[in-house]
């Protein structure tokens, strides 16, 4: 039986998915096991000698579903700090050096694909997607709330609070970006070959959260556009990791799709 | 002009900054620990004529020929984080999308953090690295432990004293589970070769100590490295997205170069005192073009 890891907050944050996972995996006869980024690397060596390709043992297909794990509560020591560090540079290590099959295979550049780190550049860099560049929008920072007029989005550091244009009690820095009163928010949940969607959304927007995955170089990806009628769609947010609690009711279908995926690579696998 | 953005408490910067003024070169300061705590700032991406980052000083970030970054996290409490966030989060995106020359622009590669792909990526580009193992396995440590001198390192790129291990160290280890990282140790002199743009700014230590760093009377000088190495690392510093970087060498008795790591934020100073200032001239070149 074909053994896949997956490297999530099974006990936490993504029980859910973690249960959703199993379910799926189980009806599809491949063998999952659940694993934090700690028993990962507690499991696995990496031996790298001149002139050789690293070898990773085992070297097993890893669903790669969180960036690392918890940290713990309260705030923990210096010496917690550190372990914690060095548990998730090895975890994403060996994601990085594994031969057999990664979904969402951390780079260079990012624990996720080459998804980048910052909110900002997630959105902005869909600009560079050819076709896309009215996808992203100009935004604006602040330091202050320098205009209380508008119906901007604006996100407010200070309280972690989005709204249409600033709140009486927003401070600041701030984030503000175009709003677009007239649309529609559409989800889109790329796996592999199949996107996911919530309700109605245009072909267009499918195949665009499909290409901005892809740039990416995410096999799991959630983007979410404002829609509008005869408009370019506009990229709001997209996330590369699943959690509970903004799943959006969709964990058994993301969970099937993902062991379709694990079925599909581990058969081209085994075919090269 | 050119900007220095970073902290005023970091000693990187507050090095290149007395270089500049030593060469009569004019430049802004934008104090990013000051500008969250304090400042007023308005930053566009893309980038915009009125964008202002008004602090100690006011500069206009499109009116600067460079900018050398250094973003060193000082605050504390969940307040200055979060002004922080917001002013990264903006200047990021800003030089992210700025034409300017940016040392180190964001979003470059970050191996430096991840020891063992780092060491890949390394090999597979190229350049020579000496073996090495991470594990929690003891009798897998135990056996590459046995078989030469070694070293153990952190995997995630804290900065820390390098030191050798033998197999009784072993057993002394904290149990905690987690990974530990040797590497075969390279008997030979130390080469730092700093990479700016497409100048290569080198210098050599002869010490005894497994660490240099800590050896005050370590033998340092000047050095050229070899031209198809120089070449290489101009063009491997160009792939990972840097501008800028700081390569460690062991040069063994052979004369060969074997490669430990390159570093994408390299704490410089240390290196240009010895290198006489070249390397925070060849920064002022990059950025004042």
């Amino acid at each position: 039986m074909t053994e896949v890891v997956a490297v999530l907050d099974h006990g936490g944050r993504q029980r859910l998915f973690a249960r959703a996972l199993t379910t799926a995996f189980r009806d599809r006869g491949l063998d999952l096991r659940l694993r934090t980024h700690r028993d990962l690397v507690a499991e696995v060596t990496v031996e790298q000698v001149p002139g050789s390709a690293p070898s990773v043992e085992p070297d097993r297909a890893l669903l790669w579903l969180s960036p690392a794990d918890p940290v713990a509560e309260p705030a923990p020591s210096d010496d917690e700090r550190f372990l914690a560090a060095e548990v998730a540079s090895a975890a994403r290590s060996i994601a990085m050096l594994t031969r057999s099959p990664v979904l969402n295979r951390p780079t260079a550049v990012s624990s996720c694909g080459e998804f980048p780190a910052g909110a900002v550049a997630a959105v902005r860099r869909v600009a560079r997607v050819p076709g896309l560049a009215a996808s992203a929008r100009p935004e604006r920072f602040t330091a202050r709330v320098d205009d209380r007029d508008g119906v901007d989005e604006v996100y407010d550091y200070s309280t972690g609070r989005s709204s249409y244009g600033p709140e009486p009690d927003t401070i600041g820095p701030v984030r503000r970006r175009p709003s677009a009163p007239g649309s529609r928010l559409a989800r889109v949940r790329v796996v592999g070959d199949d996107a996911l969607t919530s309700g109605a959304v245009p072909r267009a927007v499918v195949d665009a959260s499909r290409r901005v995955a892809a740039w990416y170089r995410l096999d799991l990806a959630t983007a979410w556009w404002l829609v509008e009628e005869d408009a370019p769609a506009i990229l709001a947010r997209i996330d590369c990791w699943v959690w509970d609690r903004a799943a959006g009711g969709d964990l058994d279908e993301t969970a099937a799709a993902i062991a379709a995926w694990a079925g599909a690579s581990h058969g081209a696998a085994a075919a090269r | 002009m050119i900007g220095l953005a970073g902290s005023k408490a970091d000693p990187v910067m507050v090095h290149f900054a007395s270089r500049c003024v030593r060469r009569d070169v004019a430049f802004a300061v934008m104090d990013l620990v000051d500008l969250a705590a304090r400042g007023d700032w308005s930053l566009s991406v893309p980038p915009r004529a009125g964008d202002v980052l008004g602090g100690v000083e006011v500069v206009r970030p499109g009116e600067l020929t460079g900018i050398y970054v250094r973003p060193i996290y000082l605050g504390r409490t969940p307040g200055e984080a979060a002004r922080w966030r917001g002013l990264l989060d903006g200047f990021t995106g800003w030089l992210d999308e700025s034409a300017l020359p940016v040392v180190n622009r964001p979003h470059h590669n970050q191996l430096n953090s991840y020891k063992p792909a780092h060491y890949a990526w390394l090999s597979a580009n190229g350049l020579l690295v000496p073996p090495s193992l991470m594990s929690t396995d003891p009798a897998r440590l135990k056996d590459f432990v046995s078989g030469g001198r070694t070293v153990v390192k952190p995997v995630c790129g804290t900065r820390a004293i390098t030191r050798e291990i033998d197999v009784a160290d072993l057993d002394r280890l904290p149990r905690h589970d987690g990974p530990v990282l040797v590497q075969r140790l390279v008997p030979g002199d130390d080469v730092r070769a700093h990479v700016v743009g497409d100048e290569v700014v080198a210098c050599r230590f002869t010490s005894a100590a497994i660490d240099y760093r800590s050896d005050r009377r370590a033998r340092r000088t000047r050095v050229d490295v070899p031209a198809d190495l120089a070449s290489l690392l101009v063009e491997k510093t160009a792939a990972q997205g840097l501008a800028f970087a700081g390569w460690d060498f062991k040069v063994d008795a052979a004369g060969t170069y074997w490669c430990l790591e390159c570093n994408p934020m390299p704490g410089y100073s240390f290196y240009d005192r010895v290198c006489d200032g070249a390397i925070s001239d060849a920064l002022i070149r990059h950025l004042s073009r």
